[in-house]
């Protein structure tokens, strides 16, 4: 214990801290008590420290029959959306006494704050305990209110407010750590499991499962000529359900060990391996070669059909699900790893049973029509194959989402959608309609997509927004004389702006080009018509801090910016709103209102 | 079928949006099997800069990233979690750096923007 002591004196050692204070070389607290017997305490601050109006607390632990009257303290401004002292406070704290105190009286003041550094890092709560001798014959006598509701602790309002806030504070907390919780564990159960039920029958109509549909008739016309369509259904069921129970196993184990793979597939080349994976996959979707179980194991199980019976027909649907494995192995790896990211078992199982019951409904149908139903195969299999293959290229591509740039990406995605219309047949004549203008629809969009990332557009929505900004600008530049910002990059440029646009209502907008929160506030939020339109009203300033010059510094210093998105407000009067700076990306709905509220 | 393929690559990218946070035990496992480097956040809810931490350096793309590459994040909230002993802090937020066997390897006290957060982050490989 002593040693490890010791380690973590040397490690704090050796990552000293270099930038910040120590909390008692930032907060120097101090009472006195002055000549009318009033308390003066005040809280010395360093360079760059601010305290928290509403965590500053002042209150008597030893009474001996005095209280706190009242408080006067001094006026808190807005610090970042928050009640902060900036320069060192002075409280005065006035005291009374209960009736029959008298002489002199020992009493214990407490001085509660917590403040932060504008440098980022905020200090624990402090208090400070200060002894003082008062004599209580100067002291006025308390206002007693009804005597029945006195409980002794005669506290002023103010002082009792703090506390409770402080109670309300917490407990929001708690509901804020439970929302990180659950977006974690995002995503709607039902929805789902209903895709991967539409996956399962899109499954079904490959020519995967062929295998199975000798099995399954095998298996009913085993049962001999007078088999009912109910002992059919039931037989089918069985298979299917037994088939059923393989695939959830899987989705079982692909949720309990899915955080490791979650965890695995943070890195790079295991990234890079798996999303080589899923090409290869796809290449066998696209016909390229094929993956299948040898074919002796294939004629063994099928010939263990005739075996018959509900548990005969259990083992080889369960067997079945192993023969169909390889053939299905590219959609059926894509499902899996989505039930890995979620890192739920249950979940997991879920989503496969639904899948494999997707997969086994025609396989039933079969089943019970003993053959009649087949599904004629044709070209419309290979097309079914063909987009899965797309879909695991799809998947090839998001897995590199993670380490590839961004337009590198929608190139990609742009890339593989272009294949893929033309693979449809968008640009050759003919076809059938509907599958035309699928393929058309398909091409244009992706089209747009690669020009898009050629302008330098990442848009998956609007790749075409460069087009959108340039007509504007040209065709109404009158209009949007405000749409622009004024760029500025100190506080004497800033003053020099303020001044000149006093009578106007400013919207000051810290940024950075490396800022991301930024941009989605420019590309997301500035560009809603509504909002577009409403901003208009203001004079608009961008400072800008990409630099972090010492001049960059000392402006978001002065508006108690830890860092970019900041927005901030000015009165027409120039007096800097309180409590309606906006910290971090605001989407354009909450925004609205906010600029309509001010 | 289009839909289909869409809202699958929905799902896919929506899993992908932010900074992964673990619980502690979880993640020293993960650390273990990864060899990756545990990032252990202290915060508290009253704190501005954490705040600022939460709902803007730890929602850039790069950061996420970089994050993921290397790191298992853990957020300790100082009102409600037990923070390990040899965690220790002068305020919020700050940054503790442990390596699979629990041993201490970088720490940084106070947040960081963007920039100087992915630095100091190369500086702890």
């Amino acid at each position: 214990m002593k040693k490890l002591l010791l380690f973590l004196l040397l490690v704090t050692g050796v990552f000293a801290l270099p930038s910040f204070l120590m909390p008692e070389e930032a907060f120097i607290p101090h009472a006195k008590l002055n000549d009318t017997m009033q308390i003066e305490a005040d809280i010395q601050l360093a360079e760059g420290i601010y305290l928290y109006a509403d965590k500053l607390k002042i209150e008597l632990i030893t009474k001996n029959g005095i209280s706190i009257k009242e408080i006067q303290s001094p006026k808190s401004v807005d610090h970042d959306g928050d009640m902060a002292y900036v320069d060192s406070p002075t409280f005065i704290v006035s005291l009374q006494k209960e009736a029959g105190v008298d002489a002199m009286q020992e009493i214990q003041l407490k001085l509660s704050y917590q403040g932060c550094s504008e440098k980022g890092l905020c200090y624990e709560p402090l208090s400070k305990i200060f002894d003082f001798s008062i004599d209580s014959s100067a002291l006025e006598l308390k206002q007693t209110k009804l005597k029945s509701l006195d409980l002794g602790d005669p506290t002023p309002l103010k002082a009792e407010q703090t506390p409770q806030k402080e109670k309300t504070k917490v407990s929001q907390g708690m509901s804020e750590t439970d929302a990180i919780a659950d977006t974690i564990k995002s995503g709607n159960i039902f929805i789902i499991l209903l895709t991967f039920l539409g996956f399962g029958l899109l499954l079904a109509l490959t020519p995967c499962v062929f295998p199975m549909i000798p099995i399954i008739s095998g298996v009913i016309i085993s049962q001999g000529k007078d088999i009912t369509t109910r002992k059919a259904f039931m037989l089918s069921v069985v298979y299917v359900l037994a088939m059923a129970v393989a695939y959830t196993i899987a989705g079982v184990l692909a949720g309990l060990f899915g955080a490791n793979l979650q965890a695995a597939l943070q890195t790079p080349w295991v990234i890079y391996s798996f999303s080589g994976v899923f090409v290869a996959l796809a290449m066998s979707m696209f016909g390229f070669y094929e993956l299948k179980l040898p074919d002796s194991l294939v004629a063994k199980v099928s010939a263990s059909g005739n075996r018959g019976g509900y548990v005969g027909v259990a083992i080889m649907g369960f067997l079945s699900a192993l023969i169909v494995g390889p053939c299905v192995a590219a959609p059926l790896a894509g499902a899996l790893v989505y039930i890995g990211q979620t890192g739920d078992a249950v979940l997991g199982g879920m989503a496969l049973f639904a899948m494999s019951i997707g997969m086994g409904l025609p396989l039933i149908l079969v089943g019970v029509s003993a053959g009649r139903f087949m599904p004629k195969p044709g070209i419309w299999m290979t097309m079914v194959t063909a987009i899965f293959g797309v879909m695991m290229l799809g998947v090839a591509i998001w897995m590199l989402e993670r380490i590839v740039d961004e337009q590198i990406i929608t190139l990609l995605y742009a890339i593989l959608g272009i294949g893929f219309a033309i693979y449809l047949g968008a640009l050759e004549s003919g076809g059938h309609v509907f599958k035309k203008t699928v393929a058309v629809i398909l091409f244009i969009y992706t089209l747009a997509l690669f020009i898009g990332v050629l302008a330098g557009s990442v848009s998956l929505t609007k790749p075409l927004a460069f087009l959108q900004a340039k007509t504007t600008t040209v065709s109404s530049a009158v209009e949007n004389k405000h749409a622009e910002f004024i760029k500025i990059t100190s506080i004497s440029e800033l003053d020099t702006l303020l001044e000149k646009h006093k009578g106007e209502k400013i919207l000051l907008d810290f940024s950075a080009e490396w800022c991301t929160a930024c941009k989605e506030l420019e590309e997301v939020t500035f560009r809603d018509p509504e909002v577009k339109a409403k901003m208009d009203e203001f004079v608009l300033i961008q400072a800008d801090i990409t630099q972090n010059s010492d001049e960059n510094k000392a402006l978001s210093k002065k508006y108690g910016v830890f860092g970019p998105p900041a927005l901030l407000f000015f009165k027409e009067s120039g007096e800097l709103q309180s409590s309606k700076t906006i910290i971090g990306f605001i989407a354009p709905d909450p925004f609205l209102t906010h600029l309509n509220g001010l | 079928m289009k839909k289909l393929l869409f809202s699958l690559l929905f799902i896919f990218s929506s899993l992908s949006a932010q900074v992964q946070w673990f619980e502690y035990d979880k993640a020293l496992q993960i650390a273990k099997d990864e060899n990756k480097i545990l990032m252990v956040m202290l915060g508290r809810d009253s704190c501005s800069v954490c705040k600022y931490m939460k709902t803007v350096v730890f929602h850039d793309k790069n950061v996420i990233k970089k994050l993921e590459a290397g790191f298992i994040a853990v957020y300790l909230e100082l009102d409600f979690d037990d923070i390990p002993q040899d965690l220790t802090y002068i305020g919020t937020p700050t940054f503790h750096f442990l390596d699979k066997n629990e041993n201490a390897v970088y720490r940084f006290d106070g947040g960081k923007t963007v920039p100087s957060f992915l630095k100091a982050l190369d500086e702890v490989n």
